[in-house]
């Protein structure tokens, strides 16, 4: 695991050599020195980002087919690995239609906001023990607020395309993502009273002996039911597969808006489950043979196995059963996290290392 | 409170799943045999046939019809006594696959076989001559509309108003056929006035759409 | 006399005769063909239904149709009622000029008979007084003329391409057939192309928030006239004809139709036959229901796993029908006085180890559904159909058992060979959706042991009589217990090849007209499974 390192740490000094190079031949100002790190950093991630975000779709298909007992795609390339790529070609070519008495401005401009709010998450992650874009003290609360920013433009999104259908999809969504904000952030307070602090460095540094799911399970099985339904994932998509009503408040958005519309989709739920990993399954420790990163990168895949399981097996819940299931047993079941928690703090804190 | 054990149980049932074989058939790399019954594809063997027309009576769709063979050029088809010397022709885009005429045919000549593709880009390769019936051979499509000239199948095959047409040209050639059968005009006068006939019948399936004629 | 005590034929004879003797004109009871039939005066259709309703706890009229008679100048009327636990059908037909023909609607008396009688004035013209909605109901609301009458000519120009915006007009207040829509309400077409509907049908509802108010289906969009056209062919040429009727379910058709002909011509079938007639019938009904199954969960939760593995168990039957009648789908393999052809060799085996199969994984499906909360959330108390109305209105098959009557033509009155079989009937009291879903899965249970218990008894000998098609003079009427209900056929001969009439009643045709009744006052969000879960094959509705 310290060729890992030793790897990353030359690949690096590289690229800061040529920044340097770069920036005594042209004779650039100091101050953008910075930036430039900074901007070279974002470009970095966001290509690692784009290959896992393929291999993640690829991933969800493959094992909607494994699940339904029959074979998913497997034409193009081999083993189906060019599917992807095939399918965002075809959506980025189509004809991009916006209704007659839309809001030209809005219908434009909600795909980009939504792949936004998905994406900014991404910069306070921390992938590895020296990995990661900015290291705030308060990045846990910052994300779960950018999280909440998601319902107000849904429902923008619904009322943009002048169709009554997909404004009532869009009251129902906006309503199901508000109402389950709540037991999202109650379940995460456990884990910041057993770490003490805010900090998704400082939490995932404060799992090296005991990881937080053995602590609280509740809390666990709170966030990933609630983070679910955030995702609007079945069985919790009545906005998404609305059957009745057309197609939710998606309905109106075509072609390349789609496409980033459904690629935000996938990078809440890659956000989501590496929330997960870092709160509860202990971030990138384990054991010494591997490198952390790839110990990161592998819980965080088997939760997206665990959510696609979840979609497969269970009933699509109708709307008011859904935020009847959200105040009445959720945020209950998050309150008794907190008081179990305050309980039992304790006899566990000698075990975390601070 | 939601019971657990109903929630732990379709998990457990879907995640056995997993490790199971699939259970698709990828067609067309792998194709699954048909059973012995199979209704497929009518074939005919032209040298048991006897033209006795049981199954043209026999069938629901009007799929079938007698036709004069290729050896029979000059044969008046519109006599009935000419009968016994013409085989079956089908559209096999009306055909239902039911098998009453194999059921019907009493010298056992009329087959389902095995084979279910059928795949054509214009109606007209549907029809089958009673040759090509037997498996011998297939024309290419301007021989085979010349073959069917004058027999209900062709108007039947494309419907609406290409229909009506076809149907008024073609009874107009089975009167000269008929005119011919009867000796009432020479060969000359026959052959001039069916390929007046044929032009324009070649036009009406043009204005159709069928390419290559 | 409750509804389900059994009676014997001849009382039911006995108490009819004697109550309406100033009416009956003549009367019969046939014993071998299981019927009792009646030719009263038309006037007084009505009491006559009140009277079996309410003293005699008729369930609903069976089907209500004419038949027309050019050269005496009048149509006949013809009802049949059907009563729980009594074989015997009851026939009863009077005669109306042909002209203007007018007779008094028994919608009032049973809401089932509503739609039979729509579809008779659009068939026929014949014009019901006291009917709540009479238009036309197969075809076209501005088609011109009847079809089936004896003299009618089709219209070549009849507009085809141009959409008819019939009578609803969203942006109108009163847009659909003058119903009055307050502000707080709207209506909703859930047009003809739709997946939750499983058909070509159309559902219109006016809604109030999320609560449905009232709902109206409309069908006839995929009407191929095969009751005219059967009045053209041979007997055995509407053969093919039966087996796309319901695609899905098309042995069925099949059955009941040569079981029709059989009766009408009198023709005895070999016991071998009638076995291997029974296994196939119970094949195709656990086929039927598992592809129900496999579609109602679909609906209920897209991707779904349990979507396909149904589809999986029914691949294998559909093999093994492959190698008994050469088709998967479409199988014309009864004839008369028989079957088109004997069991392959080791075909037996075949089936008893699938069926040895489709058992071992039914608790894997009872897993995935009865014990999954969220299928439990989603079909308990929904779709109530209480089992009052259910009577009323005409609901059949496994809608009917799941709300507690306990009817099934295969013991009420037993063809081929039920009555030598044990088995069960199904039934649960509380009429929702969860219910029909027990329903159905306990008949793929009750069906297997059917399938198993035939397959020990199954004799050797002919598989099929010597018989033809004759032309001769009579009517008959025949009905078998589908896998959504019971179907009636009835036809009329008179001396020709042909069939003078031929008669159809499917069962999904009565079941879809009682989605009003369970759509009233439920929730919107609760459509797909009300509607799922009826078991709807468009193409015998049409025909």
């Amino acid at each position: 695991m310290s060729w890992f390192d030793d790897m990353v740490t030359q690949v690096w000094s590289f690229i800061v050599m040529i920044v340097d190079w770069v920036f005594s031949l042209l004779m650039l100002p100091d101050w953008l020195y910075e930036p430039t790190i900074i901007l070279i950093k974002i470009i970095i991630l966001l290509l690692l980002f784009s290959l896992d975000l393929i291999g993640i779709i690829y991933l969800e298909r493959k094992l909607l087919g494994r699940f339904h007992n029959r074979r998913s795609i497997t034409e193009t390339g081999k083993y189906g690995l060019l599917q992807n790529i095939a399918d965002a070609i075809k959506l980025m070519i189509k004809e991009d239609i916006i209704p007659k008495k839309a809001d030209r401005f809005l219908h434009n401009v909600i795909p980009i906001l939504l792949g936004f709010i998905a994406i900014l998450p991404l910069a306070f992650i921390p992938y590895g023990p020296r990995l990661y874009l900015v290291n705030y003290d308060t990045s846990l609360l910052f994300i779960l607020a950018i999280a909440s920013l998601a319902p107000g433009l849904v429902l923008l999104a619904g009322w943009a395309s002048n169709n009554k259908f997909s404004l009532i999809g869009a009251f129902r969504s906006g309503s199901q993502m508000v109402a389950y904000e709540v037991p999202l952030a109650l379940s995460v307070i456990g884990v910041v009273m057993l770490s003490g602090s805010l900090n998704l460095y400082s939490i995932v540094e404060a799992q090296k002996n005991i990881w937080f799911i053995l602590v609280q399970p509740l809390g666990f099985i709170t966030f990933f039911i609630s983070s679910i339904i955030e995702l609007e994932r079945a069985p919790f998509d009545v906005p998404e597969a609305e059957s009745e009503l057309v197609a939710g408040w998606k309905t109106e958005y075509g072609s390349l808006k789609f496409g980033l519309i459904m690629g935000a989709e996938y990078m809440h739920l890659f956000v989501t489950c590496a929330l997960l990993t870092i709160l509860y399954l202990g971030g990138w420790n384990g054991p010494d043979f591997l490198p952390p990163s790839f110990w990161f990168l592998l819980k965080l895949h088997l939760l997206i196995v665990a959510f696609v399981w979840v979609r497969i097996t269970f009933h699509r819940f109708r709307i008011d059963q859904l935020l009847r299931f959200g105040w009445l047993r959720l945020v209950p079941l998050a309150i008794l996290n907190i008081i179990l928690t305050v309980l039992v703090t304790p006899y566990v804190l000698p075990y975390i290392s601070l | 409170m939601v019971s657990l054990s109903k929630v732990i149980r379709p998990l457990k049932v879907t995640f056995s799943y997993l490790f199971k074989r699939p259970f698709t058939v990828m067609y067309p790399k792998e194709t699954l045999q048909p059973a012995e019954r199979y209704r497929g594809i009518i074939q005919n063997d032209i040298n048991r046939c006897i033209g006795c027309g049981a199954c043209v009576l026999a069938c629901p769709n009007q799929t079938l019809e007698l036709m004069a063979r290729e050896i029979d050029v000059d044969l008046d088809f519109t006599n009935p006594k000419s009968r016994m010397r013409m085989r079956p022709a089908l559209d096999l885009g009306r055909c239902l696959y039911c098998g009453l005429c194999v059921e019907a045919c009493p010298t056992r000549s009329l087959t389902l076989s095995k084979e279910y593709s059928v795949i054509s880009m214009n109606r007209v390769d549907m029809l089958y001559t009673p040759e090509e019936l037997a498996r011998e051979k297939r024309l290419p499509v301007k021989e085979r509309i010349r073959r069917f000239m004058g027999y209900y199948l062709l108007p039947k095959a494309f419907g609406g108003k290409y229909e009506k047409e076809l149907m008024k040209l073609t009874e107009e050639y089975r009167a000269v056929v008929s005119k011919y059968g009867k000796k009432e005009i020479t060969k000359e006068e026959r052959d001039r006035l069916l390929s007046e006939l044929e032009e324009k019948m070649f036009e009406v399936i043009r204005e159709f759409g069928v390419e290559g004629i | 006399m409750s509804l389900e005590e059994p009676i014997s034929p001849n009382d039911v004879f006995n108490a009819i005769k004697n109550k309406f003797s100033n009416i009956i004109k003549e009367s019969e009871i046939v014993d071998d063909k299981h019927l009792i039939q009646f030719k009263i005066d038309g006037k007084h259709i009505v009491s006559f239904a009140a009277f079996l309703k309410d003293e005699m706890h008729f369930i609903y009229p069976l089907h209500i149709t004419a038949v027309d008679y050019p050269e005496d100048n009048e149509l006949e009327m013809v009802y049949h009622f059907v009563k729980v636990n009594m074989p015997y059908l009851v026939r009863v037909k009077f005669r109306v000029p042909r002209d203007n023909p007018s007779v008094d609607s028994i919608a009032k008396v049973w809401p089932a008979a509503n739609w039979f009688e729509r579809e008779t004035y659009d068939m026929f013209g014949v014009k019901f007084r006291g009917h709540p909605d009479l238009r036309r109901i197969l075809l076209p609301q501005d088609w011109v003329g009847h079809p089936l009458r004896k003299d009618y000519k089709m219209d070549e120009d009849y507009h085809w391409e141009k959409q008819v915006k019939e009578y609803y007009n969203p942006y109108e207040e009163k847009g659909w057939l003058g119903v009055p829509v307050s502000d707080t309400e709207m209506i909703i077409q859930i047009g003809p192309q739709h997946p939750t509907l499983h058909g070509t049908w159309k559902l219109v509802i006016k809604v109030d928030g999320d609560t449905i108010v009232d709902a109206w289906p409309d069908i006839g969009f995929i009407h191929r006239g095969i009751e005219k056209l059967a009045e053209q062919k041979r007997y055995e040429q509407i053969l093919p004809m039966t087996d796309r009727l319901c695609y899905a379910t098309s042995m069925e058709g099949n059955v009941l139709y040569i079981q029709l002909i059989e009766k009408l011509m009198g023709i005895e079938v070999p016991l071998r036959a009638q076995y291997i007639r029974t296994i196939a019938l119970e094949l195709q009904r656990i086929t039927s229901h598992l592809l129900w199954l496999g579609a109602y969960m679909g609906d209920l939760g897209t991707y779904h796993a349990m979507f396909l593995y149904p589809l999986r168990e029914r691949e294998y039957l559909l093999d093994l029908f492959e190698m008994l009648t050469g088709a998967r789908l479409t199988y014309t393999y009864p004839r008369l006085g028989g079957v088109k052809a004997d069991i392959p060799d080791g075909w037996l085996e075949k089936v008893k180890k699938t069926l040895d199969h489709i058992e071992k994984h039914l608790p894997e499906y009872h897993d995935m559904t009865i014990s999954n909360e969220a299928f439990v959330m989603r079909t308990k108390g929904v779709g109530v159909l209480p089992k009052e109305v259910a009577a009323k209105v005409g609901a059949r098959g496994p809608v009917l058992r799941a709300s507690g009557i306990k009817h099934d033509t295969r013991k009420t009155e037993p063809y081929l060979i039920y009555g030598d079989l044990d088995f069960e009937i199904p039934t649960c009291k509380d009429g929702d959706c969860f219910c029909r879903y027990l329903v159905r899965v306990e008949e793929i249970m009750q069906s297997i042991n059917i399938v198993r218990q035939a397959i020990e008894k199954i004799p050797s000998g002919e598989y099929r009589a010597k018989a033809r098609a004759k032309a001769v003079e009579g009517e008959a009427s025949a009905r078998i217990e589908a896998s959504r209900g019971e179907y009636l056929m009835y036809v009329v001969g008179r001396k020709k090849i042909q069939p003078y009439r031929l008669a159809i009643e499917s069962p999904a045709y009565m079941n879809i007209s009682t989605v009003p009744y369970m759509l009233r006052g439920a929730r919107y969000a609760d459509l797909a499974a009300i509607v799922g879960s009826i078991d709807v094959c468009m193409a015998e509705v049409d025909r």
